[in-house]
């Protein structure tokens, strides 16, 4: 038997699909032949492998049947076909889509001039830069320093003529105060002038004497409460210590007590225990 | 009890398909009824993709229907559709590879197997495991993978294999004798465990 033979004799015995006495016959070949029998329980096990893929629950779809032959409600096979050209269809939608919403929102991308426009609605080109030549621009810049140095010339005049204004204002200011020091300076005599420096040397007394009667008597008002506030302090601190003492002594009677319960326990074992010895 | 009357109904679809020859489109509805989860399955393990299996499926169903009338033996009506949805199997499979330029991307299922091999973890869980094998059986060539539907999904003798494909017994036995064999080394390849399996 070649091994073509003998492989089909193994699928024919794994499928079983042979006549009991064929059956019987590989089977003792298969006892003689650990190799066989190895690669019998290996395709088994692939078998067994193969078993894993269940069968899936379909729905059938809806078919209408013609004279012209048969035509599918559900159209799978366009669909499929569709399929291949879906990433073109992708790219071609969404083109539609950008030119749709360019459309809409009016965007346009204009060039002028060397220069490139790019916004929605109209355009405006109010703003379109001009293209001047060498001379017009150089004509453009002496015309606008003509007109700043007509500037400034006008600006210097008018203030040099608001100076001489104000220089000779002044000039008749200075004559009049010399006049009035000298007339203040006659009027005022030094017993005027005493008299009026003592008078405010006794307002700050006053004023003096004032702020220090205030100060103390609001310090006296602090020091007053400050006191009130530390005497509520010692005193409840002291009520607090006095609770501390009292449950301290309760604990303490607790433990004396649950000691003396305790020793007296252990003697009256020690006396059962002597007791029961004796006995 | 259902799936029981069913299956027997299924191997006696002689009167449905005598009716159908005459014209009568109830009796074809009922014929399809019957047999199309059979042929999707064998749609989905051969291409291990369902879109592919249904498109399959119904081609089979669209080419039963036009070519009924042609089959002489309504006996052999099982498989003669057989053959007819391995032929569509075999027809669907060339088209997907004339399309395979358009596809822009990686095929789904090369990726999906591929995330199964790089999370271990993941192959302990039944319906894992049972992906994987679908995988595999899919990688078999084509002779080696129809024998194996056949014979281990659809519980066909080797004699009736060899009706259906039109090669001899002896033929389909070592078909698959080999993809066994060829799904065994592909599963130790990929650093299963198939003991586990």
């Amino acid at each position: 038997m070649g091994k073509e033979d003998f492989n089909q004799e193994l699928i024919t015995y794994l499928y079983d699909e042979m006549s009991t006495e064929e059956r019987q016959q590989f089977e003792i070949a298969m006892e003689n032949n650990p190799e066989l029998k190895k690669e019998f329980e290996e395709l088994k096990a692939m078998r067994k492998g193969l078993a894993l893929i269940q069968d899936k629950e379909v729905m059938e779809p809806f078919f209408l049947w013609g004279k012209n032959g048969a035509a599918s409600w559900a159209t799978a096979f366009r669909r499929r076909s569709l399929l291949m050209f879906r990433p073109f269809i992708a790219v071609a939608a969404s083109l539609v889509i950008v030119m749709l919403i360019g459309y809409l929102t009016n965007f346009s991308v204009t060039v002028q001039d060397q220069s490139l426009f790019i916004g929605f609605n109209k355009v405006n080109n109010k703003n379109k830069a001009t293209t001047y030549t060498k001379e017009e621009v150089a004509a453009l810049v002496n015309q606008e320093i003509a007109r700043n140095n007509a500037y400034i010339f006008t600006r210097l005049s008018e203030t040099e003529s608001n100076f001489d204004t104000r220089f000779a204002a002044l000039e008749t200011q200075d004559d009049d105060t010399g006049k009035r020091t000298d007339l203040l300076a006659n009027v005022v005599t030094q017993n005027e002038l005493d008299v009026f420096l003592t008078q405010v040397r006794n307002n700050n007394l006053k004023v003096l004497q004032s702020y220090l009667e205030s100060s103390s008597v609001q310090q006296q008002d602090y020091f007053q409460a400050v006191l009130r506030e530390f005497s509520t302090y010692v005193e409840n601190q002291r009520e607090e210590d006095l609770r501390l003492i009292r449950r301290s002594l309760v604990e303490l009677q607790e433990n004396q007590q649950a000691q003396k319960a305790e020793t007296d326990q252990i003697l009256a074992n020690i006396l059962t225990t002597v007791n029961y010895q004796n006995n | 009890m259902s799936e029981t009357l069913r299956d027997i109904a299924l191997y006696h679809s002689e009167c449905l398909v005598e009716k159908s020859q005459k014209g009568d489109n109830h009796a074809f509805g009922k014929l399809v009824g019957l047999w199309f989860k059979r042929i999707y399955n064998v749609g989905l393990r051969y291409f291990g993709d369902h879109d592919l299996a249904m498109e399959a499926t119904q081609r089979t169903f669209i080419a039963v229907y036009n070519n009924l009338h042609g089959l002489k033996d309504v006996k052999r009506f099982k498989y003669w559709l057989y053959k007819v949805a391995l032929n569509q199997c075999h027809e669907e499979e060339r088209r997907q590879k004339r399309k395979t330029w358009f596809s822009l991307f990686q095929n789904d299922d090369v990726r999906r197997m591929e995330e199964v091999h790089f999370q271990p973890e993941r192959e302990f869980q039944q319906k894992e495991t049972e992906e994987i094998m679908g995988n595999i059986l899919k990688t078999l060539p084509e002779e080696q993978k129809v024998v194996i539907i056949m014979k281990e999904y659809e519980g066909m003798k080797f004699r009736e294999i060899a009706e259906t494909l039109g090669i001899s017994e002896n033929t389909a036995k070592s078909r698959l004798y080999y993809g066994l064999k060829s799904l065994r080394k592909t599963i130790e390849n990929s650093g299963l465990n198939l003991e586990y399996i």
